[in-house]
């Protein structure tokens, strides 16, 4: 991986497209704005999705389940699965939001200062250390992820159904990563 | 509508009722009935716009096959084959060769794709003004990333099932 100017800044986020223009959206687009969280309204990349509107109905959906759905994984594990998806990926918009989210709900600024002086592969306590090696896998392509950092994540106390919850916030920032790297750049805010 | 209407990972894993990755899956009900219907509207949209579903496949079938996702692979490959010419055009995204099956629009779709599946940081505005030049509009080039940005998470969502059932 290259190295790069990972931050906890707020950036802003800029399409290389030309996005949808709300005074002329449809009521359906706007309903999807509303639904896709409280920050779509004044988000370029939201006004650039909503050219497909239906898919970004069911992302959105699918995206506050399992980056904020009860129980299960604690949140701030699902957090640090998507920084170290992002920062393996080199989006520095989506690390400069996890991570930021990740030491607001773990109150672990270490973790991410490790990661972004060293790499995904830091030194850090086991627990960390499981999620970050199974995230750092999966977000390969092909994903590498095997037996191992299953039976790593099990050790460390993570049970089947939080293991499933940590690979679905991997797999949803493999997708958001490609959207948000392919689609536009982040700029400062 | 009604061949895919089963949830396409279920499907394609073998998951079956009861079983303890069903039971996995059962937990998080709205995840995994978002996974299918975000699936749903990618490749059975009511309105497909200019975005034609031979197209949709093949640059799903692309996504997979990079992905190693033989599974997923074979599912999109069987859509594929379900349309008007789309064997041939199957056959000549697996080969990896030059061919006429492959149309200049298609060949574009199919390199970003790539670009965008094995190396996204290094994607530019250029890569989507050589888009804009065969014509796709906006809204298409949003449902093309939509497409190969779901098929990467559809394919780490089957390869963590698969691995935590796979692995005592």
């Amino acid at each position: 991986m290259s190295k790069r100017n990972f931050t906890t800044d707020v950036l802003d986020w800029e399409a290389w497209v030309t996005p949808v223009d709300l005074s002329t959206a449809t009521p359906d687009q706007l309903a999807v704005l509303e639904e896709s969280g409280p920050h779509a309204r004044s988000s370029q990349y939201y006004h650039l999705l909503l050219h497909d509107a239906p898919a970004l109905r069911e992302r959105s959906a699918l995206f506050n389940v399992i980056m904020y759905g009860p129980g299960g994984l604690a949140r701030a594990d699902r957090e640090l699965g998507a920084a170290v998806e992002s920062i393996v990926n080199g989006c520095v918009y989506c690390t400069s939001v996890h991570a930021r989210f990740y030491i607001q709900l773990a109150k672990r600024p270490d973790v991410i200062d490790r990661l972004f002086a060293d790499g995904v592969g830091a030194e850090l306590e086991p627990r960390q250390r499981a999620i970050a090696d199974f995230s750092a896998k999966l977000a390969q392509t092909p994903p590498q992820a095997g037996a191992a950092e299953i039976a790593a994540l099990r050790n460390a106390g993570l049970s089947d159904p939080d293991i499933a919850d940590l690979a679905n916030s991997v797999a949803m920032f493999a997708w958001a990563n490609r959207l948000m790297l392919t689609l536009g750049e982040p700029k400062a805010a | 509508m009604t061949r895919f209407a089963a949830d396409v990972i279920d499907t394609v894993l073998g998951i079956a009722e009861g079983s303890p990755l069903d039971r996995l899956r059962a937990r998080r009900p709205e995840a995994r009935a978002r996974t299918q219907s975000s699936y749903a509207v990618l490749f059975n949209p009511p309105d497909p716009g200019g975005l034609s579903p031979p197209e949709r496949f093949a640059v799903a079938l692309r996504v997979a096959n990079l992905n190693g996702a033989t599974k997923l692979a074979a599912h999109y490959r069987a859509r594929l084959a379900g349309e008007a010419g789309g064997a041939a055009l199957a056959a000549a995204i697996e080969a990896g060769a030059p061919s006429s099956a492959i149309t200049p629009r298609a060949a574009a779709m199919l390199h970003h794709a790539e670009l965008a599946t094995t190396n996204p940081s290094a994607a530019s505005a250029l890569d989507l003004e050589s888009l804009s030049a065969l014509e796709l509009t906006a809204a298409e080039i949003v449902t093309l990333s939509q497409i190969i940005a779901f098929v990467a998470y559809q394919v780490r969502v089957a390869a963590s099932l698969a691995l935590i059932g796979e692995t005592p």
